[in-house]
């Protein structure tokens, strides 16, 4: 395995990874208040935090199967995943309504940007993997 | 033959991705740090700017309790949520015994509990329309007719609802205008005539029963701001107020703005340390790798020389690559950095505590060719002392590899 061609999947990783990693950390939503009330945005996380998991996992298969038609198809769901994931925040779940507010500030563009760059960086990928595969 | 060596510096570039990219990167790394602190010093500068212009007011009173017990200089000039309160009777005394006054006005500072546009505190503040005269000027961009009882004007960053009204303490009000952006936490607070404020503190007493001291709204204010007659010296007024009446604090609004500068010009500091130390770094960077790549490629260029092309013709040959180099990574930088600002610059905002408010787009726009002239104007400087080696190069020796 040449490391020239799994630079697509190894960006694909550590962006997967800043995903999972940052939704809970330093882009997390807004945290629980002390009377205990939980404001959606706080499941909007967590269906980042998930689906950042499942992006990490895609993105090492993409890694690690040698076969070229194989890797094009786990970067196709990739790339779907990564689409879903730009969009939890706000689209499929509501968020908070102030704009001050951390979930808006921190979350959702950080979702955003990286669910963005990796669905990018998946089709590109994808569309190598399957040219590759046309040409042997 | 000639023809084709006009095309080198691009198939050079695109036949050596990786080499390229490396070069391309360090200069996106020039481009962004050079954009991005360029941004942050126009951003802090613009905040503060508006900060001063938006206040009007040379004094602020405050009740002495507050001046102790709350930041009461953030809740003033930047908006954050808090409240105080001090005797009615201290306005009238001020505005009867202190010479010198040209206006006054008092104000009244509620920090809601939670409102419907919001998940978080929204402060409102309570104005007299009647002797305004720092809100009202300022919300006239926005809404120019008098504000009748239950309306309201919202900052930039408050939400209403559908209809145009959010609900505190059971009352709804009737938003007529979203005030323009401030960068300050005055963005998210709410306007309201003294009319509208009683009502609402009335409502505030009555959801908390247990509150200490219930607030009556007809003998508080919060705050009185004062502007001086021309001819009279602030300071003067200040020491007078400070002197005569008590009970209160009187505060020229320029040393609050003075403590926000210290804190801005702080910051603005250290990025342009940071920046300058990051430009000489990569600067340094680039040239080194710069002069490696093209030692490498001695070969080349001796080649190109066998086969007629000129000294002249190389050294542009190398300075022109390294400007299609610098030129896409100086663009790829910028681009990033226009996309960070614009999607994390409330969290910024919110880090750094200060005013911040980005360029119009017109500046920014300028900033940003400013920038990727100076980059790739490094970018030339670093090749420069290259090109001219290798345009000087004795070809023959270096073929026949006595020269490496």
């Amino acid at each position: 395995m040449k490391i020239k061609t799994v630079i697509p999947e190894m960006v694909m990783t550590i962006f997967s990874l800043v995903i999972l990693l940052g939704s809970f950390t330093f882009f997390a939503a807004c945290p629980v208040s002390d009377e205990g009330n939980i404001m959606s945005c706080h499941y909007a996380q967590v269906m980042v935090t998930a689906l950042g998991g499942l992006l990490t996992v895609l993105s090492l298969t993409a890694l690690l199967v040698p076969d070229q038609k194989v890797k094009g198809g786990v970067c196709i769901a990739a790339a779907f995943a990564a689409v879903l994931t730009a969009l939890t925040p706000s689209v499929l779940i509501p968020l908070c309504k102030m704009p001050q507010m951390h979930c808006r500030l921190a979350l959702q563009p950080f979702t955003i940007l990286f669910a963005a760059l990796t669905a990018a960086i998946s089709i590109i990928a994808a569309i190598l993997h399957l040219k590759r595969k046309k040409k042997s | 033959m000639m023809r084709s060596v006009y095309g080198l510096p691009v198939r050079s570039i695109l036949k050596k991705p990786l080499r390229s990219a490396a070069l391309m990167i360090i200069a996106a790394f020039l481009a962004f740090s050079a954009f991005g602190g360029s941004l942050m010093v126009m951003s802090l500068s613009n905040g503060l700017e508006s900060l001063s212009a938006r206040l009007g007011a040379d004094i602020v009173v405050v009740p002495y309790s507050a001046a102790s017990k709350v930041s009461y200089d953030s809740v003033i000039i930047q908006g954050k949520p808090g409240q105080f309160y001090m005797d009615a009777k201290y306005y009238e005394e001020i505005k009867n015994e202190i010479e010198g006054i040209d206006k006054i006005t008092a104000q009244f500072y509620l920090a809601s509990a939670k409102a419907s546009c919001c998940s978080a505190r929204l402060q409102i503040i309570g104005f007299d329309p009647e002797t305004d005269f720092s809100v009202q000027p300022w919300i006239a961009k926005s809404y120019s007719t008098e504000l009748s009882e239950y309306d309201a004007v919202v900052g930039s960053d408050v939400t209403p609802n559908a209809d145009m009204t959010i609900e505190i303490y059971g009352k709804t009000l009737h938003v007529r205008a979203v005030l323009e952006k401030t960068g300050t936490e005055l963005d998210s607070a709410m306007y309201v005539n003294t009319a509208t404020m009683k009502e609402l503190i009335l409502a505030h007493n009555a959801k908390n029963p247990n509150q200490e001291r219930a607030i009556d709204p007809e003998k508080v204010v919060s705050s009185v701001l004062i502007k001086v007659m021309d001819g009279y010296d602030i300071d003067s007024v200040v020491g007078n107020i400070n002197l005569y009446v008590r009970q209160v604090k009187a505060i020229r609004t320029q040393n609050m703005i003075f403590d926000v500068a210290d804190s801005l010009s702080g910051v603005s500091g250290m990025i342009s340390v940071l920046m300058a130390a990051v430009w000489v770094l990569s600067v340094i960077i680039m040239a080194i790798a710069f002069t490696m790549m093209m030692n490498e490629r001695r070969r080349e260029f001796a080649v190109l020389r066998v086969l007629g092309v000129s000294r002249a013709r190389i050294a542009g040959f190398v300075l022109t690559e390294n400007a299609l180099v610098t030129l896409v990574g100086g663009v790829c930088g910028i681009i990033i950095t226009v996309l960070l600002t614009l999607l994390f610059n409330g969290l910024i905002e919110q880090s750094i505590g200060l005013p911040f408010l980005l360029p119009q787009p017109s500046v920014m726009l300028l900033t940003a060719l400013i920038t990727l002239l100076v980059t790739m104007a490094a970018g030339a400087l670093t090749s420069a002392v290259s090109a001219y080696k290798i345009s000087k190069i004795d070809a023959g020796l270096v073929l026949r590899g006595e020269n490496e």
